[in-house]
Formats: C-alpha cells, sequence, structure tokens
C-alpha cells in the first residue's frame, strides 16, 4: 500500500492516484446521505445535552427545593418526548448510513463491472475470474461500515464534542478547560486513536489470517502428511505454531491497547475532576471559574451528565476504526483493478457490414507480440479465407492459434499488418457488430445461471422461443431435453442439472445454430470426447457449417482432415497451407506431423 | 443450543482466563457506573450542604473524592485488564479449537477429506472455528457481565428501595432479553434471503466472469450486466431492510435506557420526601441507572452473531463426529516388513461409501512383482486411482484382499505400510514451508547431505542451489513460488528420500508442459532401480518404458500386456492411446 495522503482536501475531487484518494472521491457521490447521516446525529447529540438538562432540572428541583412530583410533570413530560426523539433520530442515522453504503456501493459496482467490461475477457482471464468475482461482491461490501458509520462518525466526533466543550466552557471556564486538555485538540487525539486502532487492528488481522492460512495449508497437505505417517506428530506443532502467533501477537496488542486506555483514562479523569471541581465550589472551598456567578446543582448536575457524551463520540470512533482497515484493504484491490493500465484493446471503428452476406477474412503480414514477451506469437502472417470456405489451423500448442482466435473475435488489437473482412480494415469494423456476425464454439464452453433455453438464447430477446428448440435439436440435444425434468426450462450449471462435456459441447453448437451468424469459429470442436458423443457433434457440426465460413483451430488431424483446406502454424508462422493429401504428398511440416504418429498429445 | 456445550467442555482449560475476562469487565462497568454516581451524589449532597440545608455540621469530602479517584482509576485498569486477558483467552481458545479438530479429522484422513470436501470445504471449517472462537468474547462474556453487572446494581437499588431495582431489571431485560429476540426473530428472514441472494449473485458473477469471451462473441455482456446490477439493487434493498431492523434494535435499547432513568426518578422522588433515603441519593440513582445500562446495549448485536455461531458449531460437529474409514493395528502389532515385496490385488472390488452408482472396482486382479514397473491406463472414472488408494489403504476392498510380500496389507501397522508405500499425485501437498521442512518430511533426520543428494537425483539440485536462500527458501501457498516441473520434482525428491519398495505414481506429469514432462519421466525411470512401481499415466514415454500395461474399464482390467500386444488386442486401448490423445 502506499503511504497514506493525510492532507484531505488537497483535490478530493479528481485525485484517484492511491486507494485512498479513490475513497475520498467515491464519498462524493453519498456525500447527501452522508450529511444526513451527520446532521440526525448532531440533533440526536441536541437531544442528549436537552435530556441531561431535563434530569438535572429535576433533580434540583427534588432535592434543594424539595419541590413535589406533581410540580415536576412538565418536565418528565418533555422527557418522555425528548428520549423518543433522540431514539428516532438513532434509527434514522442509521437509515441514512445504509442509504449512503449503498449509493457508493452500487456506483463501485457499476464501475467495477464497466470496467471489467472494457478491460475485456483477456484481462479477465490472466486476473482469473474467481478473486475477480470476489472483489466484485466482497471487496465492495467491506466498503459497507466505512461509508455508513466511519465517515459519518468522523465528523460527529468533532461536531458533538464541540457543542458540549462550548457549552461547558460558557457555564464554567474550568470546567472547559478539564475537557479540553483531557482531549488536547481533538484531532491530535483522533490522530492518537487513528494510529492505535489502525496497528491495532491491521497486526491482530495479519496475525490472525497468517494462523488461519497455516492451519489451512496443515488441513489440505493431511493427505500428505498421512501418507508421510507424520500426521501425529503434526498436532503438536499445531498447537507450537498456534502458541507462537498467540505470543507474537499478545506482544503487539498489549501495546496498542494502550490506547484505548489511554482514551478511557481520559474519559475517566474528566469526569473525576469535574465532579470533584464542582464539589469544592458547592462547599466554598474554589472561588473561580464561574465568571462569578452563583453555581446551581442544576447547572453541576447538567455538566456531569455532560462528560460522558463528550467523549462518547470519539469512542465510539475508535470502534469503527476496523471499518476503515477493512475498507482500505478493499479499496487496494479495487484500485489497482480500476486505474492499473492495461493492454490496449481494439476500438473498433462505426462501419457496419451488410447483415445476411458471407464472410471473407483476409489476414495481410499479422504480427502480434505479448506485452513483456520478447518473441512474437505472431508474426508475418498472410493467409485468405474465402466466403464459405472451411479452413482448419492446425499447429502444436503454442504455435499461436489462440492469438490468432483473440485477434479476429477482437480481444486483442492488431499491432502490425491487417486483417481484412469482405476488404475491409477489421479495425475500421464497429466491434460489437462484428461480433455479432460471429458464431463461437469454444472447447469448454461456459454455462450460466438460468435454464437450458437461457443458456442456449443467452438472452437475445431476436431469438425465439421456436428459435431455440429448432437449434437445440439441430445440434442432438433432444436426449438431453428429455431427460431434464423441465425440459428446455430446466436450470442447468452449478445450480441445476450438470452437463457432460459432450453435452456442453452440444450446447454451444445450440447456441451457433441459433445464432445464425456467417463466421463459424470451431476450437477443437471434438477434443475430449467419447465416440458417440464425437459423433453427435461431428452430425451437428456438418449441418451447421453448410454455407458458412468456418475457422477450425485443432491439433488432431482426423479432424482436420475434415476442411477443405488446412494451414499449418510452427511458432507463430504460417508453414504451410493445402488440402490434406496435398500436404501429406508435399511431405513437409503436416506430414511430419501425422507421422510423428499420432503419438502427439 | 445443545451444538455449543461440547465447546464449551471445550474451553474448560481456558476458563480461568474467561473468568478473569468476566471479573475485569464487570469492574470496569461497575466503577464507570460508580463514578458517575457517587460523583452525582456528591454533587448534590455538597450544594445541599453549601446552601446550609444539610442537617449535618461537617461534610466529609475526602472519602467520596477519594472513591471518585478509585473508580476513574479501577475503570482504566479494568479495561486495559479485559481487553487483554479477553484476547489472550480468545487466543488460546482458537489454538486448542484448531489443535482439536485436526485430532478429530486427522484418523478420518485421507478418506474422510478426499471425497465430500473441496478445498473450499476445508476453507470453510477454517472460517467457522475463526467464527465460532468469537463465541465467548461475543456473547457468553458481554451476557455474564451484563447479568453481573445487573444484578450488583439491581441489588443496590433493592437495598435502597425496592421499586426501583425493579423498574431497572423490568427495562434491562426488555433491552437486554426481550429486543434480541424479538429483532432476531424480524431478521431472520431478511437474514437469510440477503444470504441467499448473495450467494445466487456470487455464481452468476463468476460464470459471467468466466465466460466473458462467450458472452462477448453472443453479443450478451450488456444484458447480462443489466441483469446483475437488477440484482445488485435487490440485494441492496434487502440490505436497507435488515438495517432498518438493527436501527430499530439500537433505537430501542436507546428509549429503553432513557425510559428506565427517567422512571426511576419519577419513583424515587416521592421515596425521598417521605424519607426513605437522603435527597442526594436521586441523583446517584439516576446516574447509575443510565449508566448500567451500559452493560445491556451491546447485547443486541451480539445475538445477531448467534445464528452464525450456532450454524458453525453445528457443521464442525458434523465434520469432527464422522468415523474413520480404517482402522491399523497398534505401533508393534502388526506384522514386520517383508523382503520381498510383491503386490498381489486378489478379486478385489470396491464401491464408495454412500455412492449408489457402479461399483469403483470389480473383481480385480493384479500382480506387481517386486522390482518391476506396471501402468494403470483408462479413462478418468475407471477405477485407476481408486485402485491406487486402495493399496495405500485410503479405504478397504469390500471384497477381495491386497498383499505385500504374501501377507494382507490390513495386518501391517501404519508406520510400516507407509514405509513400504510411497504415493505420488498431482494432489501432493507442498506446504507453505521451507524447501527444507519440505522435504523432511520424509525423514526426519535427513542431514544436509542427505537432502541435497535426494534434489540431485530429481534433478533440482541446480535450481534450488541457485536460489539465494537455497533449502531456506520459503515454498508459497500450495508451492506457489515454484513452477509446475519444480514442484513435482520437489514431491520426487521427497519421494526419493523415503526409500520405499513401492511407489505409486498416480499422474504424476499431469499439467506439466512437454519439455517438463519428457524431464520428469526420464528422471523418475532413471531413480526407479530396485523398487516396484505403479504407474498411472497416459505418457506415451512411460508406457514404452513399463514392463507391464493393465487397461481398466469400468472398474475392470480388460487387457494387460505391453503396448505394442494392448495395441494390437486391445480395442479400447487402440482407441484410447493409439491416436495420441484419451
Amino acid at each position: 500500500m502506499k503511504p497514506l495522503d493525510q492532507s484531505p482536501g488537497r483535490r478530493p475531487a479528481t485525485n484517484t492516484s492511491s486507494p485512498l484518494a479513490w475513497l475520498r472521491a467515491t464519498a462524493r457521490c453519498c456525500r447527501r446521505w452522508r450529511w444526513c447521516t451527520v446532521v440526525l446525529g448532531t440533533v440526536a447529540g441536541l437531544c442528549a445535552i436537552v435530556q441531561a438538562a431535563l434530569f438535572a432540572h429535576i433533580i434540583h428541583t427534588a432535592v434543594i427545593e424539595g419541590g413535589e412530583r406533581s410540580t415536576l410533570l412538565f418536565f418528565f413530560g418533555a422527557l418522555v418526548v425528548v428520549i423518543p426523539l433522540r431514539a428516532l433520530l438513532v434509527f434514522g442515522r442509521e437509515v441514512c448510513g445504509q442509504r449512503a453504503s449503498s449509493l457508493v456501493r452500487r456506483a463501485v459496482r457499476q464501475q467495477l463491472l464497466a470496467r471489467l467490461a472494457a478491460c475485456g475477457p483477456i484481462f479477465i482471464k490472466e486476473q482469473q475470474a474467481a478473486p475477480l468475482a470476489s472483489s466484485v461482491l466482497e471487496r465492495i461490501e467491506a466498503l459497507h461500515g466505512y461509508f455508513a458509520h466511519y465517515l459519518p462518525q468522523k465528523s460527529l466526533a468533532l461536531i458533538v464534542p464541540l457543542m458540549i466543550g462550548l457549552i461547558a466552557w460558557s457555564i464554567s471556564w474550568v470546567v472547559g478547560l478539564v475537557f479540553l486538555c483531557t482531549a488536547p485538540l481533538i484531532p491530535l487525539f483522533m490522530l492518537m486513536i487513528g494510529r492505535g486502532a489502525e496497528s491495532l487492528s491491521q497486526k491482530n488481522f495479519q496475525h490472525l489470517s497468517r494462523m488461519s492460512a497455516h492451519f489451512l495449508d496443515t488441513l489440505q497437505g493431511l493427505t500428505t502428511l498421512k501418507l508421510f505417517s507424520r500426521s501425529r506428530e503434526e498436532s503438536g506443532r499445531l498447537a507450537a505454531s498456534s502458541e507462537s502467533y498467540r505470543r507474537g501477537t499478545m506482544a503487539v496488542l498489549r501495546v496498542a491497547f494502550l490506547s484505548s486506555a489511554v482514551l478511557e483514562f481520559l474519559t475517566a479523569i474528566s469526569i473525576a475532576m469535574t465532579a470533584v471541581f464542582l464539589g469544592l465550589s458547592y462547599l466554598e472551598y474554589l472561588g473561580f471559574g464561574l465568571y462569578g456567578r452563583e453555581l446551581s446543582l442544576a447547572t453541576g448536575l447538567f455538566l456531569l451528565f455532560l462528560a460522558p457524551d463528550f467523549y462518547q463520540p470519539l469512542r465510539d470512533l475508535g470502534s469503527q476504526y476496523h471499518a476503515r482497515a477493512e475498507a482500505l484493504g478493499a479499496a487496494d484491490e479495487l484500485h489497482r483493478i480500476l486505474f492499473q493500465p492495461v493492454p490496449e484493446m481494439p476500438r473498433g471503428g462505426d462501419l457496419i457490414l451488410p447483415s445476411g452476406q458471407p464472410l471473407a477474412v483476409e489476414f495481410r503480414q499479422v504480427e502480434y507480440i505479448y506485452p513483456q514477451r520478447s518473441s512474437a506469437a505472431l508474426e508475418e502472417f498472410s493467409l485468405q479465407v474465402g466466403a464459405g470456405e472451411w479452413l482448419a489451423i492446425v499447429g502444436a500448442s503454442g504455435a499461436g492459434k489462440s492469438t490468432l482466435l483473440n485477434l479476429l473475435l477482437g480481444f486483442l488489437p492488431v499491432q502490425r499488418g491487417e486483417i481484412l473482412v469482405n476488404g475491409l480494415p477489421l479495425s475500421h469494423l464497429r466491434l460489437t457488430a462484428w461480433q455479432g456476425s460471429i458464431a463461437w464454439v469454444p472447447q469448454q464452453p461456459n454455462l450460466f445461471y438460468g435454464s437450458l433455453a437461457d443458456n442456449i438464447s443467452l438472452g437475445d430477446p431476436k431469438i425465439t422461443a421456436e428459435a431455440v428448440a429448432v437449434a437445440a435439436k439441430r445440434a442432438q440435444l433432444t436426449d438431453l431435453i428429455q431427460r431434464l425434468p423441465a425440459g428446455l426450462a430446466s436450470p442447468i450449471g452449478e445450480q441445476g442439472n450438470q452437463l457432460s462435456g459432450g453435452e456442453a459441447r452440444r450446447l454451444a453448437l445450440a447456441r451457433a445454430f441459433a445464432r445464425d451468424a456467417p463466421l463459424i469459429m470451431l476450437d477443437e470442436p471434438t477434443a475430449g470426447l467419447d465416440r458417440e458423443n464425437e459423433r453427435l457433434v461431428m452430425a451437428s457440426l456438418q449441418q451447421l457449417v453448410v454455407k458458412k465460413t468456418v475457422l477450425m483451430l485443432t491439433h488432431r488431424l482426423d479432424t482436420a482432415r475434415l476442411a477443405h483446406r488446412i494451414a499449418v502454424l510452427d511458432r507463430g508462422r504460417l508453414v504451410e497451407t493445402g488440402s490434406h493429401h496435398a500436404l501429406l504428398a508435399a511431405g513437409g511440416n503436416y506430414a511430419a506431423l501425422l507421422a510423428a504418429g499420432q503419438r502427439v498429445c | 443450543m445443545r451444538e455449543l456445550l461440547p465447546f464449551v467442555r471445550l474451553a474448560r482449560p481456558h476458563w480461568p482466563w474467561l473468568f478473569w475476562a468476566v471479573i475485569a469487565g464487570t469492574v470496569t462497568l461497575l466503577a464507570s457506573i460508580g463514578l458517575l454516581a457517587v460523583s452525582g451524589w456528591f454533587l448534590s449532597a455538597a450544594a445541599l450542604f453549601g446552601l446550609g440545608l444539610a442537617t449535618s455540621l461537617f461534610f466529609d469530602i475526602f472519602t467520596p473524592s477519594a472513591a471518585i479517584r478509585g473508580f476513574a482509576l479501577f475503570r482504566t485498569l479494568g479495561r486495559y485488564g479485559e481487553r487483554v486477558v479477553a484476547h489472550e483467552a480468545t487466543l488460546r481458545l482458537l489454538s486448542s479449537l484448531r489443535v482439536w479438530l485436526y485430532r478429530q479429522v486427522e484418523p478420518q484422513a485421507p478418506a474422510g477429506l478426499l471425497r465430500q470436501r473441496s478445498g473450499d470445504l476445508l476453507s470453510r471449517i477454517v472460517a467457522d472455528i475463526d467464527s465460532l472462537d468469537t463465541l465467548f468474547i461475543k456473547i457468553v462474556s458481554p451476557t455474564l457481565i451484563a447479568l453481573l453487572v445487573t444484578g450488583v446494581v439491581a441489588g443496590a437499588l433493592c437495598w435502597l428501595a425496592p421499586p426501583l431495582a425493579g423498574v431497572f431489571v423490568l427495562f434491562a431485560l426488555t433491552a437486554g432479553l426481550l429486543l434480541p429476540l424479538v429483532t432476531a426473530r424480524l431478521g431472520r428472514q431478511v437474514g437469510g434471503q440477503i444470504q441467499q441472494k448473495t450467494a445466487q449473485l456470487r455464481v452468476q458473477l463468476l460464470e459471467d466472469l468466466q465466460g466473458a469471451a462467450d458472452l462477448a462473441i453472443a453479443g450478451a455482456a450488456e444484458r447480462h450486466r443489466q441483469c446483475r446490477l437488477a440484482e445488485n439493487e435487490r440485494l441492496l434493498g434487502l440490505q436497507e431492510k435488515m438495517a432498518r431492523i438493527g436501527g430499530l434494535s439500537t433505537a430501542l435499547a436507546t428509549l429503553m435506557s432513557g425510559l428506565a432513568a427517567t422512571t426511576a426518578l419519577f419513583l424515587a422522588i416521592p421515596l425521598a420526601q417521605e424519607g426513605r433515603f437522603a435527597p442526594p441519593i436521586l441523583a446517584l440513582v439516576t446516574f447509575a441507572v443510565l449508566a448500567a445500562f451500559e452493560a445491556v446495549l451491546p447485547l443486541p448485536a451480539a445475538y445477531q452473531m448467534l445464528g452464525k455461531i450456532r450454524a458453525a458449531a453445528r457443521s464442525l460437529l458434523a465434520v469432527s463426529e464422522a468415523a474413520p474409514s480404517v482402522s491399523f493395528p497398534a505401533e508393534g502389532e502388526g506384522v514386520r516388513r517383508p523382503d520381498d515385496c510383491t503386490v498381489i490385488f486378489q478379486q478385489v472390488s470396491f464401491r464408495y461409501p454412500g455412492s449408489s452408482g457402479t461399483p469403483a472396482l470389480v473383481a480385480v486382479d493384479l500382480q506387481l512383482p517386486a522390482h518391476s514397473t506396471c501402468a494403470l491406463v483408462g479413462r478418468s472414472g475407471s477405477g485407476k486411482t481408486t485402485l491406487a488408494h486402495l493399496l495405500t489403504r485410503f479405504w478397504d476392498p469390500d471384497q477381495g484382499t491386497i498383499s505385500i510380500g504374501g501377507e494382507n496389507i490390513a495386518h501391517y501397522s501404519e508406520e510400516e505400510l507407509r514405509q513400504m508405500v510411497t504415493l505420488v499425485s498431482q494432489k501432493s501437498h507442498i506446504f507453505n514451508a521451507s524447501l527444507r521442512e519440505n522435504l523432511l518430511l520424509a525423514d526426519p533426520l535427513a542431514d544436509d547431505h542427505t537432502l541435497w543428494d535426494a534434489l540431485e537425483r530429481a534433478q533440482l539440485a541446480e535450481f534450488v542451489a541457485r536460489l539465494p536462500e537455497r533449502l531456506e527458501t520459503v515454498a508459497g501457498e500450495g508451492g506457489a513460488r515454484l513452477s509446475g516441473g519444480e514442484a513435482r520434482a520437489l514431491v520426487l525428491a521427497r519421494a526419493l528420500l523415503r526409500k520405499s519398495p513401492i511407489w505409486i505414481l498416480d499422474e504424476p506429469t499431469e499439467g506439466l508442459d512437454n519439455r517438463s514432462r519428457h524431464r520428469f519421466i526420464e528422471t523418475l525411470f532413471a531413480n526407479l532401480s530396485g523398487k516396484s512401481a505403479l504407474l498411472i499415466s497416459h505418457s506415451q514415454e512411460a508406457l514404452d518404458r513399463v514392463e507391464q500395461i493393465c487397461f481398466m474399464e469400468n472398474g475392470r482390467i480388460v487387457g494387460t500386456g505391453s503396448h505394442p500386444e494392448l495395441i494390437a488386442n486391445c480395442p479400447g486401448y487402440r482407441h484410447l492411446v493409439g491416436d495420441g490423445r484419451y
């Protein structure tokens, strides 16, 4: 984490250079609710002051003037109004805080999802989906306490003590001084709690999470330990390491707790000093500090009632400090995703291809080098794919097939050379429209939350229920539909019915059928399938490719054989093209691959 | 609540710490109450005396001011002591909870953990332990403190005038007991909905991110994003509902504390004027009641956690109560290790406990003569790994016997069997500890020379020698600081230190690239002399080198022979291996 920017307000609006600055900038979007929270908190503080005055007055009248209870009914009545009002304000404060936090979490979630969409699938794959998903969900949830409680409390910890301090000062400068001296300038105080609480919660958290990680590591390795017959000794080791973590943690905590003890001490001592000063004033031992006025019991009790309230907001702030630490930890990661520079994404142009036309694709001297990689993934790659042609691209893994695919899908920008679609440069086409003319059948199709039908149409309103049914049938999914309890409407995937690899592949084919796109890209269409599934997939594939341009990546030569033409890639370069028989006869790379036997895996 | 009892018992050794934490907490609160109450009384009494209205001629200022100073001091020390002691207790408890769980789980391993419990579930166990740990610091201790403080204050009030105590206890119970119960009931449904919605959103987000490419090409990315944002709105709505319930609870607790003080004062004024107690006691009562609520106010929030803690306790008990799947003869009672380590499977059948489907192994006969190598080949799910795991006694076969050197493996002690059979698999765990510690698992007494020799033979010595911290290099979580090939080599080096006569290698090259795989297989076979090896692999290089290949289908061995023989005679094998893939 970068050193914390301790100078708020310098350039809060646009400065997103550090996680903390970003958090502050984000806080602007919930300013209104936050101020509502602060105003309600302030009014609740005022209620507490009124409540103190009422109690003080009632006790004064009863003790000094011997007033009957019946004469005090008005004041009791006022208490019965003020106390519920204060409770109501506390309720309102909670609701407003939640609103503020909701606004922020909504905004950040939108921002993050938009950012991920803009960064593209390649970035998501590199960063891994699972941690990103937990950023979108859990890490954003971790911001809650900071915006709902900590930030408003930070203002209240300044306002309420100031209010009470001024009242105390106006009654007696000695009591005012006691309050002020025990809280020698609130900012300093806050810094002290801050430092203490921060190091406390961070270190505590670090230690605890390290202990948990060690325990998890041991559990995960239990099989290995068992196989080395070391598992019983390990329980002793576990105890010893927990013990040493405990000692380390306690050494830190013993010091860290001092800060809260100091706050406690100051609260206690200020109450004690106020009480003793006032008591001695009543007994006329002291003749100063009251601006020469007579001190009534009501005034004295009023000050005493206020003393704990003076410190309460600060103590609340201290107890909410962990929310800040938690939010900062989350902000660190969120900030990284939102602002770290990412490799450029293809932007696309405005051109839209007329629909319903067959597509021809031409690669001209295309080159691609991944960032931080010295050798090119694709080099001087030139190839024409005619409209309606079925082309197989063959090569060992690492030959550049996936790079080619990602360039054509618009997930990677063309660095050198050109890709032309029906004679138009790919970079001039509107990206979404271009992607709309592709049907892609990946090796491992992803299933999404929802029904089988939803997974075929992917929510496209243009694809009717009949079209989905037809696509499913053509993709040989009939047996699956019959097996599922609710047919096409059955939920599938993680939350529903699991699909086998072959069924998932056929589902991807159904998606392609439903889209009816002129360009079809296939990635290892039959890899990993058993014979029955292979037959089903090939049968529906033969239907799909009619009158379409097809690009098929494979390293299975028996699948490549089905294509009209085969292009052989080796280490980023195109080495051969031709039909299966021509290539075999030429005795080049392809023939060598074939001879090597089927050994390649 | 019964599910919490075992954990309360488990905490018994730490009861002194918990006791002192409760005492310190109680002292702190009582001191804080005393400070305000005595101060209030002192002011009133002093004011009365100052005005000459008091009956006595002498006002003792020393006792109250000493009491006030004392209370202030006790409050400070008590608070500090409470925090230190409570954390000490928590950490000690955490440590014993972990050791306890480990001891419960250890005999069940690996079978119990292997099949039903994914890594995710293990993380949940760890999280459950962490949340169970808060049972004492967040629930038991505040409850006890609240009871003690309420008791003491109620006792004192009762001594003054029983009605005052009655009012106080009534309001305290409402705030501390009734209110938490009511809000818990109100919050249960919404809480469940929030949990469900969050889980659903998590799955949806994960699927959308994993399928980002599919969605982009299908033009569905924006649609899906809008759906997720709509789901998010629903989640936020539920959370606001929950916040209203929480806010209500806090607000009502504040209300109770104010009303309690008001009512107490209302009742006390006539009592004072009747002469039941001196008028300054009015201030004492008001302050005491207000301050005493500090003990009760944290309870509603505490009880909100109770549901989570109970769920954690239930799931931990379920984990700990599972029975071990195999038992070994006690140390020293087992058979001695034989000279000839021939492995024989005789008509072995096995079905996973709790599975209703097809059996995992059906009447398997297999002979692995000493110093020979055999490869098991078959589709995933054909029973290869099960066969290997039966030999290490993760489970016992339902029928048939497995013997080593003519002796049923069930007759060997665990130590003896583990010494004889070493399993290397892609799941072999690398601990987040130094390379040395990882290696010493296999042979705790090995010296540096032995370790380097094993690294040398596993072709890893050069790599380790180049690391700045050499053997002290920490491997990282799951061996994260090693490449795939290096991690396998480390596992191999560790296995070499075992000097076992029988090795099982379960897909040792799975997930390695071509070059690393080639290197691993070379190294492996160079080290296999004098050992028997059961190798589960589809690597062509390995298949060429083994003496015998068994081809498995649906839990049966359907073909045995060399690679060319099986290619010629076994169509299933030809189909699976012949085209270079499976």
